[in-house]
């Protein structure tokens, strides 16, 4: 819901629990940086 | 003097196109990208657990910081942030996990925030509180346990498969021990100004995220 009421980029990762900054810091990091490049400061 | 004034007229104008062009390769470069990443953590947590990423956009050349904020009251979680936008010399991408994602909602009206990333996180319209929506959404968790002080926590036993179920037992077991209770206030705090209303946004959506809903994610 959230994220579409933000009209969000949004990632989806299956089977991740709450923890997913820790255990998937690999699609967590990716989704910051696609942020960084794509957003006009 | 004719063909003077013409050459000058030339001249003139090629000048104007010189120009012309330095515009158009200004606005196709862009603005420079933005290097700056400021985390902020959830509840029962700290900002420990942003290692992993942190290394990553580190080792990719981002400035990282790592908000450590007291999870006292949505204010001072809000105000500790903001001490470290305000140390940034730059734009930057603001990150909340969990009730990290109230905290970003309210603090991202910041004008150093160019964007919001959030990572299985609250994202609170004006007047709603994290608790109304998850009672609209409801979670798989088991109850908190509440202190006589107003704070609240996850019990240990039930850390691991509650809220760490895809990490190994070993880690999970140990953040539970090293939870930091919560003001239960800061989860019935209306959001005031929420930032994804102007700014950009991102999400990511845990699928088998017990401690938030993934529907209401």
């Amino acid at each position: 819901m959230y994220a579409e009421r933000a009209h969000s980029h949004k990632v989806e990762v299956e089977a991740a629990s709450h923890a997913v900054y820790v255990s998937h810091p690999k699609e967590v990091a990716a989704l910051i940086e696609e942020a960084a490049q794509k957003v006009t400061p | 003097m004719k063909s003077l004034m013409t050459l000058l007229r030339l001249v003139a104008r090629f000048a104007a196109a010189i120009t012309v062009l330095n515009a158009l390769a200004v606005s196709a470069l862009g603005a420079p990208p933005v290097k700056n990443i400021v985390l902020v953590h959830g509840a029962f947590v700290d900002g420990s657990g942003w290692q992993g990423v942190y290394e990553i956009l580190v080792k990719d050349g981002y400035q990282v910081s790592v908000v450590q904020h007291p999870l006292s009251s949505l204010e001072d979680d809000v105000a500790a942030t903001k001490r470290a936008l305000d140390r940034l010399d730059g734009p930057c991408i603001l990150v909340g996990h969990s009730y990290g994602g109230a905290v970003i909602t309210e603090a991202g009206i910041d004008s150093h925030v160019a964007a919001l990333v959030y990572i299985a996180a609250h994202a609170p319209d004006e007047g709603e509180t994290e608790a109304g929506n998850g009672k609209k959404f409801p979670n798989s968790s088991r109850p908190l346990v509440k202190t006589p002080d107003g704070f609240v926590f996850l019990d240990p036993a039930n850390f691991p498969e509650d809220f760490a179920a895809d990490l190994p037992p070993a880690l999970a077991g140990f953040m539970a021990h090293a939870q930091t209770p919560t003001a239960a206030k800061v989860f019935t705090t209306p959001i005031t100004n929420p930032a994804w209303k102007l700014k950009p946004s991102w999400y990511l959506v845990a699928k088998a995220d017990k401690t938030i809903n993934p529907d209401l994610e």
